[in-house]
């Protein structure tokens, strides 16, 4: 989370343009649409906000909006945090820490658990890495077609044996691939 | 993570301190749940006694934050919160997997997408005139706003943030002036809703008037 303090000037001279302005944005469109599909149309006669209640004391828990759409994950992600962080030398613990995360979050990780972009942009920064391509292999973006060939091409010529010299040249290469994009 | 900001107390027009937060979780919904939701419906239906047209009515009830409870681990949500004095002011959730730049020049780029924001209701001012008091506190969309900005910044999507707004004149007039927001399109996917996005220049020409 980046500090991007606002001004309290500029904070006290744009209140007024704030104030009284409807700021809801998104989600509520969406959610109508769905809600009223499978609830109907409130009645025009029918007071709104009681009809928010109706259909709130019917209504189970809806099934996580998961259908997230991300792009399909490459299928990479995990092996070349493993690789990368037995490359530097580090501990699952000492590349936890340095993430501020659990170890068994960064143990998932590495055996295919999807990462959260916020996550993604840490792992970015400690292995000097633009976070755009980690997004595109963690799936969050699509990923460009050099990405994913060298995301491919990395996955054919890598296992989970300890480092040998063509892995590590492997690792390298996919490293150079990242960063010069 | 929390972060120290500033919120502006609107019966004086001064700063007071808030804190904006990352970790929101189910106790925030729970909170909002409780507090805010009673309110926003409250002032809806002493609204539309009062004979306020039905499309004046405020849209966030809506809203029920409680059922975003299982959005919270998901993969490409992320979710903010400020505090001031003790109380949840405001909350957003910005989408970083699923929408990608509309504006030419930024073609497919990725951007955060903010899929929801609300203040508390004792902070808009119709809502909280309808329950008998002046509100309280202004900038809490400024600041989550800047917040998403951030998120965008850190996550290397370079400041590119998109919203559809309300469809109110003066909303869109906020977003297009205050938050530099440039006017993309009235979307038919979504009730015509006007869709805006910021660049990044036009995130840098945000953040460099508001960190003055």
């Amino acid at each position: 989370m980046i500090d991007l303090r606002l001004s309290p000037t500029w904070l006290a001279a744009k209140a007024k343009e704030e104030d009284g302005v409807q700021l809801s944005v998104g989600g509520w469109i969406s959610e109508l649409s769905s809600t009223f599909t499978s609830h109907g149309e409130p009645k025009p006669s029918e007071p709104l906000a009681l009809a928010a209640d109706k259909r709130d004391s019917t209504e189970k828990l809806s099934a996580p909006q998961a259908a997230i759409e991300t792009s399909p994950a490459l299928p990479v992600f995990g092996q070349f945090l493993n690789l990368s962080r037995r490359e530097k030398g580090w501990s699952v613990q000492q590349l936890a820490g340095k993430l501020n995360v659990e170890p068994e979050s960064l143990v998932r990780l590495e055996n295919g658990q999807p990462p959260q972009p916020m996550l993604v942009s840490k792992i970015a920064k400690v292995f000097e890495l633009p976070p755009k391509s980690l997004l595109q292999i963690a799936g969050h973006a699509t990923a460009e077609k050099t990405v994913a060939d060298a995301a491919f091409a990395f996955a054919a010529r890598s296992n989970t044996r300890p480092l040998d010299a063509e892995q590590r040249a492997a690792l390298k290469e996919f490293v150079k691939a990242l960063a010069s994009q | 993570m929390r972060l120290p900001i500033h919120l502006i107390e609107l019966a004086t027009g001064t700063a007071v301190d808030g804190i904006i937060f990352d970790d929101v979780t189910l106790e925030h919904f729970i909170e909002s749940q409780a507090k805010w939701r009673p309110l926003v419906v409250e002032a809806a239906k002493k609204m539309q006694a009062s004979g306020t047209p039905t499309d004046q009515l405020p849209r966030h009830w809506h809203w029920n934050w409680e059922r975003k409870e299982q959005q919270l681990g998901d993969i490409g949500l992320s979710f903010f919160g400020i505090e001031c004095r003790g109380e949840l002011q405001g909350l957003m959730k910005v989408d970083l997997a699923k929408y990608s730049a509309k504006i030419p020049t930024q073609a497919r780029a990725e951007l955060a997408y903010i899929d929801y924001l609300e203040a508390a209701p004792w902070n808009i001012r119709e809502l909280a005139e309808a329950n008998g008091h002046p509100p309280r506190f202004g900038t809490v969309g400024l600041n989550l706003f800047a917040a998403a900005i951030g998120l965008s910044l850190e996550v290397g999507y370079e400041g590119r943030v998109g919203l559809h707004s309300l469809p109110n004149p003066r909303t869109e007039r906020f977003y297009e002036n205050t938050c530099k927001m440039i006017p993309v399109h009235r979307d038919p996917s979504m009730s015509n809703l006007l869709y805006l996005e910021t660049t990044p220049v036009q995130a840098q020409l945000f953040l460099s008037e508001a960190q003055r």
